[in-house]
């Protein structure tokens, strides 16, 4: 438990099983609604705690048992999305220096994303074991075969311009074939990829985890954004300034667009909200914010300068993966103290809402 | 094991058993088979029957219902105000448990979550919510190639 996410209580003096969450409640009036709520209806019973109890302050729910590897997936796998967009776009509209880095880069960020993907499953043979199956209400398959699907595209689209950088058009047989297979491979890279951005957020948001159940509106928005942020900045980056405009402004775009997304999810999270403010998570969640901001800014001011547009770059994809390990660990945190789980629902039952489910 | 609102499932951690020999399927995740291999042979699950103040009961999910209920009353007539039990709505937000507890206290006091909902409640909306962004990435994308190149 960090002693941050207490601001609004006491918290060094909490006592072992309860704590003041700033109601107005106390004992009695715990007890008084209690007997209310037996003489009238069966429902009325479950109302109003004044205050959030626990057990001695032990979580209920478990953090998932994921090593940085998946934050860094998190990351990655949208920037492997993003570029993918970027050297789709680059193709249709004849900046070749643009597609080539879009290419390249999507392959790279892909590579990452696998090799942490099999850290995480522990032996590669369980990846393929994921693809014996497809279940629908589990993100984690259905992300497995959303990988499957956009990874061979995006390799084809890599190879195809690695052979573009050692031949001309005078290549024939299994060369040409990869030369040529370039367009349709990159476009259906670029059709393909957006899934693979998204699908994280529910990766995150199919949980108990608190910080992460409670975002799912805005999660997605906000993981997309963000990757067009990172692989809009990766352009500006890699790509010279004469053919990165569409770099830059996806870039910004991004940048902007996660800033608010961010901020509306914060909003709609109420108390869960809390750990994206506290300890490791709350320094990165800042971080993310400045560096989004600054290359933002960077990106639409000095985009025609080499090295402010490579500076930029650099600090939107920072920014990028700052909210996702931000993000990661908030929920890793808000999973390690009961306020976070106990809170919510009490407030729901508080409401008269508990939440009702028939299979 | 992080979608598990109770925070229940665990993954089986490394050693030895009571016999000295290292533990089967270690690092997987279990669920409780309420003893199969026992029921198959007419017995309760080990935990039931090795209970020495029968806390834990086993048997038909309406009986024990039934049970309880009557269990509860008599506990509040005897002035035990606080006595409810936990788990047994087959309408909560989990869609209802096999097993069920009778408290004397809030749930939270216990470890249990007061209104627990089963994560893939909401997976609906948030395959909504995914789908919405993608498309939104897609469009944010073509939206960036409009205007000058360089």
């Amino acid at each position: 438990m960090s002693p941050a996410v207490h601001r609004s209580g006491p918290s060094a003096d909490r006592p072992a099983t309860e704590a003041v969450i700033g109601y107005d409640g106390s004992g009695n009036a715990r007890r008084k609604g209690r007997r209310r709520g037996r003489g009238g209806s069966g429902e009325r019973s479950m109302v109003p705690e004044a205050t959030f109890s626990s057990y001695y302050g032990r979580p209920i729910v478990k953090p998932a048992p994921w090593e940085h590897d998946i934050a860094a997936y998190l990351f990655s796998g949208g920037l492997a999305a993003g570029s993918s967009l970027l050297a789709a776009g680059a193709d249709l509209n004849d900046l070749p220096a643009l597609r080539r880095t879009g290419r390249l880069a999507a392959l790279g960020a892909l590579g990452f994303s696998m090799a942490a993907l099999v850290h995480d499953l522990g032996k590669p043979s369980r990846f393929y074991n994921m693809l014996r199956t497809m279940k629908l209400t589990s993100p984690m398959s259905v992300g497995t075969w959303i990988l499957s699907i956009y990874g061979p595209f995006a390799g084809a689209a890599a190879a195809s311009e690695a052979v573009r950088m050692v031949t001309d058009d005078t290549a024939r047989g299994p060369l040409r074939l990869i030369r040529v297979m370039g367009r349709p491979s990159g476009l259906m890279a670029g059709l393909t990829a957006p899934p693979v951005a998204a699908y994280t957020a529910v990766l995150l948001a199919d949980t108990a985890t608190p910080s992460w159940h409670a975002a799912y509106k805005e999660l997605p928005f906000v993981f997309v954004s963000s990757a067009l942020a990172a692989s809009g900045g990766m352009g500006m980056v890699a790509a010279p300034v004469d053919q990165a405009g569409p770099a830059r402004r996806m870039a910004a775009g991004g940048a902007v667009v996660e800033l608010l997304a961010e901020r509306q999810m914060e909003r709609s999270m109420g108390v869960t909200a809390e750990p994206l403010h506290a300890g490791r998570a709350g320094t990165l969640m800042k971080a993310a914010k400045v560096l989004t901001a600054a290359g933002a800014a960077g990106a639409l001011l000095g985009g025609r300068s080499r090295a402010l547009s490579v500076l930029s770059g650099a600090a939107l994809m920072a920014g990028s993966a700052c909210t996702r390990f931000g993000v990661f660990e908030a929920g890793l945190e808000s999973a390690k103290d009961p306020k976070y789980t106990v809170v919510p629902q009490r407030e729901r039952l508080e409401r008269g809402e508990p939440v009702r489910y028939h299979h | 094991m992080p979608a598990c609102p109770y925070g229940v499932i665990d993954r089986r951690t490394g050693g030895e058993d009571a016999h000295g020999k290292a533990v089967l399927n270690e690092g997987v995740a279990q669920k409780c088979t309420l003893c199969y291999d026992r029921l198959k042979a007419d017995q309760t699950p080990a935990c039931a029957q090795a209970c020495p103040t029968e806390s834990i009961q086993f048997g038909d999910v309406e009986e024990l219902r039934e049970r309880a209920n009557q269990r509860v009353s008599a506990l509040q007539q005897a002035g035990i105000m606080d006595a409810r039990l936990y788990g047994n709505d087959p309408h909560d937000g989990v869609g209802g448990t096999g097993a069920f507890f009778l408290l004397l206290d809030e749930p939270e006091v216990y470890g249990f979550p007061p209104d627990p909902v089963v994560t893939t409640k909401d997976l609906p909306q948030m395959f909504n919510r995914a789908t919405g962004a993608a498309l939104a990435m897609l469009a944010g994308a073509a939206i960036s190639f409009l205007g000058r190149r360089g």
